[in-house]
């Protein structure tokens, strides 16, 4: 891994939070405006990159959120079942449809479709960090000691 | 009728996912996959059944308005090919959980989006719908053959994934020049569109996108090269679905987007002629089982590209006839090939020999679909095969005619070569030996526990589950003896197939939701 930066560090702790708000935000939008489950998806994918970059691998192989098949499974299957939702109760897969929320909030049921989405994107970024992650620690482990480090 | 239409798409995907979610639960993702697959032979029948008398159905994704939506139609040249397909998977599956190819997690989750990609390119009307579920079932068929990574894996791997990626660049190039000419990608108003000379040049790059795909000749190479190097069953589960795709697309293409224009008959011919000579020719210096049928697959998609060029109803319906015991024929020798390769633990001629003694029920689940390939009476390969000859003589296309005849020997010679070096003689010491029923020697290495995933424990090759490997190819063999003496149910079934395809108006009223 990287030389341990404290900069990184701290301003990750800062910022990892502020960019999952961005990306939630990007989510909601998506509907009417620029945004969606796909670029919200690939903003929080960013903040894992980030997590990865300042605390290293062991940081996302640890964790418990942040795994690969159950994101990108629990992703497939919001939007499998969103289509599948259209099919029974209007007649056409993937049908969609405005929802009147009880604050009088207008919400577009293609949202649910969108957060799978949104989980199947922050799942494969997961995935590549895990994967390739791997790869540079165990590398990095035959490197010999620099000497101006 | 929606739900019906487009289960082919959520069931198989909807099965991976729970797959993939149980992936700690190796019999449930087993059972999840015969159960969709199962459940996808039936809805293919209950859709061929749908389309009897040359009804086609059709359903506009999300309910969006007609030329917005991606519609989803299926006619009985869809219906027949999901059918078949999906019955082919489902050896091949049941196949690999015989042998334990299936030990891995994610098998049977990419088996599920591998035909999910399938049965939506044979449903799918609009042109961009197809490339993306092209790239669906290319993306799951990557990881499937490099799924057991070793080096020759790997090369094979990188060849496939960079010759389909290039093929699926110059796909997505044909399909926008075809956006900026015509304005649509919607099948339904894209007919006769390539009697103008910018979109047949659009199209023409798709066609060759999808040539790639299918593997003809001369962008054939990266075939033979890749398929031998996965896993037995999954080279079976790829010759069933994959370049079969290629070719549907090409059906679907030429006649809708050309309108079966006569003007490509030549081409088409010539094509289709130097497929089959080159693949044939290529089997010859091989001596690997695999290897030898690879470039017989090769071969073969030439014979299923000849009805393009001929495009006659006869020409057609025998095409399909082919096409349809094809699917199944080649699916079972790989079985075969590979139930050898699992019993012996090799699959060279010049190890074996003589499993004819040892192994009849292999030899027999061999030799009827091996007759079936080159065409001998009385399997279904005749039926097609002759089918096919007589079409093209009575279209007075005499050299293709002739190459189709010269070809099937030459395909004879090469089965007899197997016969002669696998079954025939006295059994060689690796066939008396049987060294893999011993079973993998490379499972005693990998770790038991992957990822926190308790992984099955190794196949134990008992007596019954050996017996059990040859069943679904001796079960082919038999069902090409039944359908080559009632052949007239195959005709039955895809004449109504070639008459939609040379007048696809049912079909693009369908697709415009008329």
């Amino acid at each position: 891994m990287m030389p341990d930066s404290l900069i990184l560090r701290t301003g990750s702790r800062a910022l990892a939070p502020l960019m999952l708000l961005v990306s939630l935000y990007l989510l909601l939008r998506g509907h009417d405006a620029v945004g969606g489950g796909f670029i919200g998806g690939l903003t929080a994918g960013a903040v894992v990159v980030l997590l990865y970059f300042s605390r290293g691998s062991k940081r996302i192989v640890g964790s418990r959120v942040l795994r690969f098949t159950p994101l990108v499974g629990t992703g497939l299957l919001i939007a499998l079942l969103y289509g599948l939702a259209g099919l029974l109760l209007d007649g056409a897969f993937l049908a969609g449809g405005k929802v009147t929320l009880p604050g009088g909030l207008e919400v577009a049921a293609s949202l649910v479709f969108d957060v799978g989405v949104y989980l199947v994107v922050v799942g494969l970024v997961v995935g590549i960090v895990r994967h390739m992650g791997y790869a540079a620690e165990s590398q990095e482990v035959t490197l010999p000691e620099r000497e101006d480090a | 009728m929606s739900g019906l239409l487009t289960a082919p798409f959520w069931l198989p995907l909807l099965g991976a996912v729970v797959a993939l979610l149980a992936r700690r639960h190796y019999h449930v993702q087993q059972a999840i996959s015969l159960l969709t697959l199962s459940a996808s032979v039936a809805i293919g029948g209950v859709l061929v059944a749908e389309t009897a008398d040359g009804a086609v159905h059709a359903t506009q994704i999300g309910g969006w308005p007609v030329g917005i939506a991606i519609p989803f139609v299926a006619d009985r040249f869809a219906a027949l090919l999901i059918t078949t397909t999906a019955l082919a998977a489902l050896l091949a599956v049941v196949f690999a959980m015989l042998r334990g190819e299936d030990h891995h997690v994610q098998f049977h989750p990419l088996v599920g989006v591998l035909v999910t990609g399938v049965f939506a390119s044979f449903l799918t009307a609009d042109l961009f719908n197809l490339f993306v579920t092209f790239e669906v079932m290319l993306i799951a068929s990557y990881v499937l053959l490099t799924l057991r990574a070793g080096r020759a894996q790997e090369r094979a791997g990188a060849i496939y994934i960079m010759t389909n990626l290039l093929a699926s660049t110059a796909f997505l190039l044909g399909l926008a020049l075809l956006y900026g000419r015509v304005g649509t990608v919607n099948l339904g108003e894209l007919h006769a569109a390539a009697a103008d000379p910018g979109a047949a040049v659009a199209a023409g790059v798709i066609a060759i996108a999808i040539g790639v795909k299918a593997s003809l000749v001369p962008l054939h190479g990266w075939l033979p090269r890749a398929y031998v190097c996965a896993g037995p069953a999954v080279t079976a589960l790829f010759s069933g679905l994959l370049t079969k795709v290629g070719v549907y697309a090409l059906f679907r293409l030429y006649s809708v987007v050309y309108a079966g224009e006569p003007r490509w008959s030549l081409l088409l011919l010539v094509v289709a002629g130097i497929t089959m000579l080159v693949g044939v020719l290529g089997a010859v210096g091989k001596g690997d089982m695999r290897a030898i049928l690879a470039f017989h697959m090769v071969s073969q998609v030439g014979y299923l590209v000849l009805p393009l060029g001929l495009w006659s109803l006869a020409g057609v319906t025998a095409g399909i006839v082919y096409l349809l015991q094809y699917i199944a024929v080649k699916g079972a020798l790989f079985l075969a090939a590979g139930t050898v390769e699992t019993v012996t633990g090799t699959g060279r001629l010049a190890e074996l020999g003589g499993m004819l003694r040892t192994r009849p029920a292999v030899a027999i689940g061999f030799l009827l679909p091996a007759l079936a390939l080159a065409g001998v009476p009385p399997t279904s390969g005749f039926v097609g095969k002759f089918m096919l000859i007589r079409a093209s003589f009575e279209g007075a296309h005499y050299v293709v005619g002739g190459v189709a005849v010269v070809v099937s020997f030459f395909t004879l010679m090469s089965m007899m070569k197997i016969w002669n070096g696998v079954f025939w003689g006295e059994p060689s010491a690796a066939v008396s030996a049987e060294a893999g029923t011993e079973g993998d020697p490379d499972r005693a290495r990998l770790p038991r526990v992957v990822d926190g995933i308790p992984q099955p424990p190794p196949v134990v090759f008992t007596p019954p589950r050996v017996r059990a490997l040859a069943l679904p190819s001796l079960a082919v063999g038999v069902a090409t003896i039944l359908l080559g003496l009632g052949a007239q149910l195959l005709v039955t079934l895809a004449e109504p197939a070639a008459a939609g395809l040379l007048d696809p108006s049912a079909y693009l009223e369908a697709v415009r939701g008329r």
